[in-house]
């Protein structure tokens, strides 16, 4: 499983590319970015992120 | 503006890490420019907003610029909504500030002091001169651009993107990581010269609620939480469901997310050509989650340093490590005790913390102090007793 930001709600607060193990998350002015090449699905910004801006992308069957 | 292709001292972030970091190295002689991602400085404000007296008058003089409310004491809420009054006497008073004055106020005193600052910025990239790190590359009005330096500051809050380009591992574990967000309420009815904290695990798991005061029946209220320990909500669902209980009359007139790392200091926080300050470095206080005056005096000491090793024309690691022993000495020890105090301190179950209240109001106000507040959880604890010898042995 891995996960991308909804865009339109995302803050811009950093929490999820400051836990990161991968550091595949980039933060611009506008929005955190997941760069899904390098994203292994720990979820860990998923729960961290304190607004739910953060979802599943669901696996292809 | 004319900014020049080379800085001595290249600061990324104008936060106050970054801005005090600027300012005291530009006062030390050293040429400096900030780049901020952001439009403008002081923008958007992360932050609850207070600071002890002390911490910022070793710096400033208070301003009623940027001063929304004095502040002589803490009222502290237990799970079963009894509370206790911690006076000015034993914790100090303090100010809630608008950060994004106060902000914007160190910038200006560093721009007095010759520092460019330059806004719309977004570093993306180091700038390696065969593997000495020599520039940031960065993006302006969508234009690439880059700009050489002999340091480069890493002010740039709790990812720090520029310590992960220079290979320091910047990645904070869930127990180090506090999300929160933040309310500005307005229509608040609440002592106005407190700060307020509430506690317990369904209010706040791993975390508490603060309602900071800024006068005109304003506060901002905000909460933080242990991520591992959230039971599928998030922070904004906790804190919507508490002012629901506590304020349901107030509104909302902002809302902010944001990142506080409740860690350590990292190992490291300097390299060759390299510095972090900050919440890239990890420098607030690991129980409160508070840390602007400890940021002060890590860009002070930060900046000096920088100053000195322009002069001295050394900028290696070996050098610019004065900065991390400073810091340690002057604030990253007390860090270490509190990074204990925040481990006992948060495992306390709902009984123990309105037990706490409980005997804390037994106690006289004009007793209570902060040694009253430790020696009455240390009692109620008995297995605080051992961290503390820990710590202090």
């Amino acid at each position: 499983m891995k996960y991308k930001v909804i865009e339109s709600l995302c803050d811009v607060c950093a929490c999820c590319a400051s836990v990161c193990p991968q550091n595949a998350i980039i933060m611009s002015e506008q929005k955190a970015t997941i760069f899904l090449d390098i994203c292994i699905g720990c979820a860990k910004c998923f729960i961290t992120c304190p607004i739910s801006a953060i979802e599943e992308i669901p696996d292809e069957s | 503006m004319n900014l020049k292709a080379f800085y001595d001292v290249v600061v990324v972030g104008s936060g106050p890490a970054g801005s005090m970091t600027a300012l005291f190295a530009a006062k030390n002689g050293a040429s400096v420019l900030i780049l901020e991602r952001d439009r403008e400085v002081g923008i958007p404000v992360r932050c609850a907003e207070g600071i002890s007296a002390r911490g910022l008058e070793k710096f400033f003089q208070p301003d009623e610029r940027w001063i929304a409310q004095k502040i002589d004491g803490a009222k502290l809420y237990a799970p079963n909504g009894e509370s206790c009054i911690i006076n000015a006497g034993a914790v100090g008073d303090g100010y809630v500030l608008e950060r994004r004055l106060f902000d914007a106020f160190i910038c200006e005193e560093a721009a007095k002091n010759g520092v460019d600052i330059l806004t719309k910025a977004n570093v993306h990239d180091l700038v390696f001169d065969s593997s000495k790190l020599s520039g940031v590359k960065f993006t302006h009005l969508s234009k690439e651009k880059q700009v050489k330096a002999n340091i480069i500051v890493g002010a740039d809050g709790p990812e720090s993107r520029i310590g992960k380009l220079a290979g320091i591992d910047t990645t904070l574990k869930l127990e180090d990581i506090e999300p929160g967000v933040q309310y500005l309420l307005t229509d608040i009815d609440l002592e106005a010269e407190l700060t307020h904290f509430y506690f317990g695990n369904e209010i706040a798991p791993g975390g508490y609620v603060w309602v900071f005061p800024k006068g005109r029946n304003m506060a901002n209220v905000g909460i933080g939480i242990r991520p591992d320990r959230s039971n599928g909500k998030n922070a904004q669902q906790y804190l919507d469901g508490f002012i629901e209980k506590n304020f349901p009359d107030s509104k909302s007139l902002a809302f902010i997310a944001g990142a506080v790392p409740t860690a350590q200091t990292l190992p490291e926080i300097t390299r060759d050509n390299l510095m972090l300050v900050g919440d890239a470095a990890r420098q607030v206080n690991p129980v409160t989650g508070g840390g602007l005056s400890n940021i002060l005096v890590a860009g002070s000491i930060a900046g000096t340093v920088a100053a000195e090793a322009v002069k001295k024309d050394d900028f290696s690691n070996k050098f610019l490590k004065k900065y991390h022993k400073q810091w340690m000495k002057e604030k990253g020890n007390h860090q270490k005790v509190h990074y204990k105090l925040k481990q006992v301190f948060f495992d306390f179950s709902d009984d123990e913390l309105n037990e706490i209240v409980g005997l804390l109001q037994g106690i006289p106000q004009e007793k209570l102090t902060l040694f009253q507040l430790f020696k009455t959880a240390v009692r109620n604890k008995p297995s605080l007793v051992k961290e503390l010898i820990k710590i202090y042995l």
